[in-house]
């Protein structure tokens, strides 16, 4: 079998990544698409924990499934917010988000 | 399935998924992100199969693959205009974030790789979609109800919030 750790480190790296497009990314979509890859990798750690501690069980995939839930509410609520601010703004350069600053 | 076998796919999956999460997120045409995603969220749909959870792998398909690749492409195509232009304002903080990125990452593999977690032997569930919708009905009622009022909220949410101002 492989090992967990397999799985942790990959899921680690795939995390990083993502936090990488977050970070670096100025177009809004962009850190959406990023968020995304980050939510996949918890995900599979999840899923891996699952299968490797309490098969049996199985309440890590239940845990994936949820989380899967709020990725797809997550993306809907973002691209709508991004559509409103792109019809305001006619920008999605998060750099010109600043509308809220004093 | 044998050992070797395993190993094989895993590290194949891994190749294309770190290939593929890197595409994402330097890919110049957002459309190629939003393709490459795709290609990614299909790789962890592989790993989903190979730890023996075959209905979590579907629904990633189904949701992910099917869903939410389709809706960031609307998204993409209603805010067409700067979608292709590389904004260079994001320089200033790449080394930082480069270097703070890398000593994370380097942190994880190193707790992940000297933890010594408690493998359990059992079989794993076989049925895993009869198992998980009996779990959905009984000792997950309440998330699952919770859960399914949220995803009404943010869809009723998204309607209203990306609506056309008027109130036409």
């Amino acid at each position: 079998m492989i090992p967990l750790s397999y799985y942790l480190i990959l899921s680690g790296v795939l995390f990083a990544i993502g936090m990488a497009g977050v970070l670096l990314r100025r177009n809004a979509v962009a850190v959406l698409l990023s968020v995304e890859i980050m939510l996949n990798s918890a995900n599979l750690n999840l899923v891996a924990f699952s299968r490797y501690i309490a098969p049996e069980q199985a309440s890590g995939q239940m845990f994936a499934l949820f989380v899967m839930a709020i990725g797809a509410a997550e993306v809907a609520v973002g691209l709508a917010l991004i559509l409103m601010i792109y019809r305001n703004l006619q920008s999605v350069n998060l750099d010109q988000f600043n509308i809220f600053k004093w | 399935m044998g050992d070797t076998v395993s190993l094989v796919i895993f590290f194949a999956l891994a190749a294309m998924a770190v290939a593929s999460a890197i595409m994402v997120i330097t890919g110049r045409n957002l459309f190629h992100s939003a393709m490459s995603l795709g290609a990614y969220l299909l790789t962890i749909a592989g790993y989903y199969f190979l730890l023996n959870a075959d209905l979590v792998g579907i629904m990633q398909v189904f949701v992910y693959v099917g869903g939410v690749v389709v809706v960031v492409l609307f998204g993409i195509m209603l805010t067409a205009q700067l979608t292709n232009v590389r904004l260079t304002s994001a320089m200033e903080q790449r080394w930082v974030t480069i270097v703070s990125l890398v000593s994370l990452a380097g942190l994880l593999v190193f707790v992940a790789k000297d933890t010594v977690f408690r493998i359990s032997q059992l079989a794993p569930v076989a049925d895993t979609t009869s198992f998980i919708g009996r779990m959905f009905m009984t000792d997950y009622i309440l998330p699952f109800e919770v859960i399914s009022v949220l995803l009404l909220a943010a869809l009723i949410g998204a309607v209203i919030i990306a609506r056309e101002e008027g109130g036409k």
